[in-house]
């Protein structure tokens, strides 16, 4: 056989055995060592050829042009030595040796640039980079911005605290109150100096001292360039065009509201404090809402609003507003807690062949209850009535008018609202039902009728259509929602085939659905006291679903092995409990918990948070059945579901001569925790805390893993992380950092926990604490969020008390802030009190998961946020686009 | 730049032939027990004899430069082995870029193969050369660890015992040498087909 057609692979085996096989004779390696030596003891030698002699090294375009020697591996040692010396030290010279590692040319021009750069070089620049700032701002309305609306004055100078310069090549003019600025005009304020501007539009612009802006205009609508510092600005409500605020680093895009925009060297900084703003950075876009704030980078920390905007004029108003609306919205969400509902005759008559079943309560009675306590507010609070004067007057009849339908509608409903969902065969949802209970059905008859005419009418279609007797009825035309009203029971549909369903199990005054395992579940939960409610009937859901979408077999065994499979019920109640609104979410199995479902492991007592301080701001914690089965159970997944990936994780063990199981996972108690304990500037005070039974096993791995990434990192021309010991105090203290600044933290072994943090005071903080008690299960704040029922231990935790940051936060910004009155510091003080803390925890039992949450503080950080029908929507509209995609 | 142009100076310094001196006793006992085990490595790895007695050489000069040679510790051996496997790896690049092939190399050549036939024999001879040329164009560290591996025959724990890092170290670096090595060298067949 010719070389040429054998394995490479092999053809290299062969190769390397042959030279490992070659020697020389012994009377042929004695002669040269006789000869080697004899040189040797005369001096006569020299020692092995290095390089070509290579010219003096007098600067970095000498070093870097050894560069293409050092990639080949040609450059000799003392000058490799010389060179990788050097390049710890200097940036440039390592920026070229990237450039040239990635296939560029050896800079010799760079080095010619930084020494001068030509006029036609800088000119191709600055038209590139106008270029594409004018493409990133650009990309909502592609070209919108190359045109331009005619020259003119964009804004005009309210006020002038200070001086304000208008910029140009030709210096800075300072510019006084009533002055004009046109287009792409530049301002800047000078050192304690501040500016209000006010655009063609009514919009204010309230700018701090040191910042520079221009304000440009196209046909769509206005951008203020942000170049550097604080902007509040009160956006009018823009009709057809936009308001946006760019910085080189984010884009913000509003649409009447007031928000703050800082911008300097480290990034931006967005704050709402009334409306509603999206902030576009690099490719994503996040809507923030008021009394929320984002950054652009994570090296810029959020700062209390208040903070924020303490320089402003009218920092007391704007800190004022946000108070009242904070107090209001915590009020009205006390007002709209329902009540609990113990029965429900709409259970009974939803299809048999429910999966999911919604039950919300009939808050007409609260909402009202909520509209005139805003009505309350608004009369006693100026700063309300003034907010509400500009932006509510237009939509106040709107409100009243439906608040007056809901009135209507909501007022002869019974409690509660219901909404089912069937599958059908292919295991894909049916159109839904809608169901209530009505309590004047005459009256309600009626005004459905007039209601439904005048809708008709208002589209031009018969869009909904009341059916006496959906059984004989025959369809509409066009799509439709379906309309039935029956002894007090209402539904509807957009299939007339459920209301025909309906009709016949009012007849039965029973549907299918009664006797079935979900029925009697839901029934249970109404039993208990019922507010909102969810029930999901995962066991016909997924085993049915699986096989009536034909799922293969590899994917049925991939279920199994997840465990999920044996899932029956999920139920999600959201109910008041004392004072708080409580959230539970609970998944049932069939049997014992299998699979990757099992990992979390029963209640059971949580040492790690002894590590945890009473003062913590942010906690998570979980109990883990035995880590070394979990990574077991996961390559068994892997096997039934992917197979490949099982294969490259077998194959990565052996090159690296490292088993997962037994020298990541085995080391490792069941316990875990993350928290944010300490202060949060100017590093945040995380700490990780991990229970383990092998300490010198995972000090091992650890080490493996540092050489592993120094390896990796090596091959990117990047110096590695480095794992430093050190003994104090009788303690073992271990630091792992990365030479390029990158990253850094210390970790120590106590008592059979390993504890992380970013700096070793933490670690000393956290033994610490345990020794004398000072911990979280001790805190008020922890013990107020417990819930009241007989368990002693969970299977997991998330505990936030961000009150706890603000109040102090608060406190340093009203001390700091003179221009703050006390009244003021008192207000700023009150908000952070009311930012209440939150727990969500689960209980993993033998056959069920229970997740809950007490404590409605924060909106978004409570399970009722997390799980809110925001979320709901989402999930609908993703299998409704799941459905399009399968047709 | 003046710190650099020290550390430069130091370098060279290092690098400077010192006066003659005779060797002390020590280095002979330790040149009579390693030289055997200096020289083959150095053959193996250069593929010639001449250039094995350079490395001899160079290996033993740098060992007496030291101002405290390595006493006699254990790794003895396998600190000159390592020495000699990277002073031939330096010569392999330098002659590399000589282009200097020795009379000496074509008579190993043909000494190399052992039941070939007469074209075969001369192929084969021609892919050690050519994997000795690739070995020698990796990296330092690259180079070293795959002669230690597969032509010195050392296991991954010893060697990152000699070379100072860890077993999974070694085993990277080896599996992405291999890699390489063998896309080269399928390279390097069909270029000579």
């Amino acid at each position: 056989m010719s070389l040429e057609k054998r394995n490479p692979e092999k053809l290299l085996d062969e190769t390397l055995q042959q030279i490992s096989e070659e020697c020389l004779d012994s009377p042929q390696v004695e002669s040269a060592a006789a000869r080697v030596w004899s040189r040797i003891n005369q001096g006569d030698v020299t020692l092995l050829p290095v390089a070509a002699p290579a010219d003096k090294i007098r600067s970095c375009e000498d070093m870097q042009t050894l560069i293409p020697a050092y990639l080949s591996g040609t450059l000799p040692k003392a000058r490799t030595l010389l060179l990788e010396d050097h390049l710890k030290e200097c940036v440039p010279c390592r920026r070229a040796l990237r450039v040239a590692r990635n296939g560029g040319k050896q800079k010799a021009q760079r080095v010619k640039v930084r020494r001068g750069m030509s006029g036609k070089l800088v000119a191709t620049l600055a038209v590139a980079a106008m270029l594409l700032l004018a493409l990133g701002l650009g990309s909502e309305g592609l070209l919108d911005p190359f045109l331009p609306a005619p020259h003119g004055v964009r804004a005009t100078v309210e006020r002038v605290d200070g001086t304000l310069f208008r910029v140009s090549n030709n210096g800075s003019i300072p510019i006084q109150a009533g002055e004009t600025l046109e287009d792409g005009a530049e301002v800047r304020t000078a050192r304690g100096s501040r500016a209000i501007l006010r655009l063609g539009d009514g919009s204010l612009i309230e700018v701090s001292e040191r910042a520079e802006l221009a304000i440009n205009e196209t046909y769509s609508g206005k951008t203020i360039q942000l170049a550097r510092g604080n902007i509040i600005v009160e956006a009018a409500d823009q009709r057809d065009g936009f308001l946006r605020v760019a910085t080189d680093d984010c884009l913000v895009s509003v649409k009447g509201t007031i928000f703050s925009v800082s911008h300097g060297t480290k990034g931006s900084r967005v704050s709402v404090i009334e409306g509603e703003v999206a902030v576009r950075k690099r490719k994503e876009t996040t809507t923030i809402l008021a009394g929320q704030q984002i950054t652009t980078r994570a090296s810029l920390s959020r700062v209390p609003i208040a903070e924020e905007i303490g320089w402003s004029l009218n920092a007391s108003e704007h800190i004022r507003l946000m108070q009242e609306l904070s107090t209001l919205q915590n009020e009205l969400a006390a007002v709209l807690r329902p009540g609990l509902r113990h029965s429900s005759g709409l259970v009974d008559l939803v299809p048999g062949d429910t999966v999911v079943y919604l039950s919300i309560p009939n808050l007409t009675d609260s909402v009202d209850e909520a509209y005139q306590m805003f009505l309350d507010h608004l009369n006693q609070s100026p700063e309300l009535q003034a907010w509400w004067s500009e932006h509510g007057d237009e939509v106040q009849p709107r409100i009243e008018e439906a608040m007056a339908r809901l009135q209507d509608f909501g007022g002869l409903l019974g409690e509660e609202v219901v909404i089912a969902v069937s599958m059908n065969e292919h295991g894909e949802p049916e159109e839904p039902i809608f169901l209530a209970q009505v309590r004047d059905t005459s009256t309600f008859r009626s005004l459905l009728e007039q209601e439904v005419n005048q809708i008709n009418s208002e589209i031009g279609q018969e869009a909904l259509v009341i059916v006496a007797d959906p059984q004989t009825a025959s369809p509409a035309e066009a799509e439709a929602l379906y309309l039935y009203e029956n002894v007090g029971i209402f539904g509807a549909s957009p299939s007339l085939q459920r209301l025909s369903n309906l009709a016949a199990a009012i007849d039965m005054g029973a549907s299918g659905f009664v006797g079935t395992a979900f029925q009697q579940r839901l029934a249970q939960s109404y039993s208990e006291g019922v507010g909102y409610l969810v029930g999901v009937d995962l066991e016909t859901l997924l085993n049915e679903g699986l096989i009536r979408s034909q799922a293969g077999a590899q994917d049925q065994i991939a279920f199994e092995r997840l465990g999920i499979l044996d899932a029956r019920h999920l139920i999600i109640e959201r109910r008041p409990s004392g004072e708080q609104m409580e959230t539970r979410a609970v998944v049932s199995f069939s049997g014992e918990r299998k699979g990757l479902v099992s990992w979390l492991a029963e209640p059971g007592p949580m040492g790690v948070l002894d590590f945890i301080s009473a003062d913590a701001k942010v906690v998570a914690a979980f109990v883990v059945r035995d880590p070394e089965q979990l990574i077991e159970e996961l390559f068994g997944f892997l096997e039934a579901s992917d197979v490949s990936a099982l294969e490259d994780i077998v194959r990565f063990q052996i090159e690296k001569g490292i088993n997962i199981q037994q020298d990541v996972a085995a080391p490792f108690g069941g316990e875990f925790a993350f928290a944010i304990d300490g202060p949060i500037v100017p590093t945040p005070s995380w700490k990780i805390v991990m229970e383990v039974y092998d300490p010198s096993r995972l000090q091992q791995t650890l080490e493996w893993l540092a050489e592993e990434a120094a390896v990796e990192l090596a091959s990117q021309g990047r110096v590695g992380p480095e794992i430093a010991v050190q003994q104090s105090g009788g303690r073992t203290y271990y630091s792992i950092f990365m030479q390029d600044g990158g990253l850094e933290f210390h970790y120590t072994f106590v008592n059979g926990y390993l504890i992380a943090a970013p700096n070793r005071v933490l670690l000393n903080n956290a033994i610490e604490f345990r020794e004398t008690g000072y911990t979280l299960s001790n805190s008020p704040d922890f013990q107020a969020n417990m819930p009241q029922d007989g368990r002693a231990h969970f299977s997991a935790l998330v505990y936030q008390n961000l009150g706890s940051i603000l109040e102090p936060l608060a406190e340093t910004v009203a001390n700091r802030l003179g221009q703050i009155s006390p009244e003021d510091q008192e207000r700023i003080k009150q908000m952070a009190a009311q930012a209440r803390s939150t727990l969500m925890y689960a209980y993993a039992g033998s056959d069920s998961i229970i997740v809950a949450s007490t404590g409605d503080g924060l909106p978004g950080m409570d399970l009722g946020g997390l799980m809110g029908l925001g979320g709901l929507a989402e999930l609908t509209r993703d299998r409704n686009s799941g459905q399009r995609n399968r047709q | 730049m003046n710190s650099d142009s020290n550390k430069e100076n130091n370098v060279k310094a290092a690098l400077r032939d010192e006066p003659a001196m005779a060797p002390p006793p020590e280095i002979e006992k330790i040149f009579r027990e390693h030289h055997q085990r200096v020289t083959q490595a150095a053959y193996r790895v250069t593929g010639n004899s001449s250039d094995a007695e350079d490395v001899l050489q160079s290996v033993f000069l740098r060992l007496l430069k030291k101002r405290q040679p390595p006493n006699k510790s254990k790794n003895l051996g396998s600190y000159l082995h390592r020495a000699a496997v990277n002073a031939s790896i330096d010569l392999l690049r330098s002659r590399r870029r000589r282009k200097a092939i020795a009379l000496d190399d074509i008579v190993d050549h043909i000494q190399g193969g052992k039941e070939m036939d007469p074209s075969e024999q001369h192929r084969s001879g021609e892919l050690r050369d050519w994997l000795r040329g690739a070995v020698s164009q990796l990296s330092t560290q690259a180079s070293e660890i795959f002669i230690l591996r597969y032509i010195e025959g050392y296991g991954n724990h010893e060697i990152a015992d000699i070379v100072g890092t860890s077993p999974g170290v070694v085993a990277v670096v080896l599996h992405r040498t291999r890699h390489r090595l063998r896309d080269e060298l399928r390279s390097f067949l069909g270029g000579t087909s």
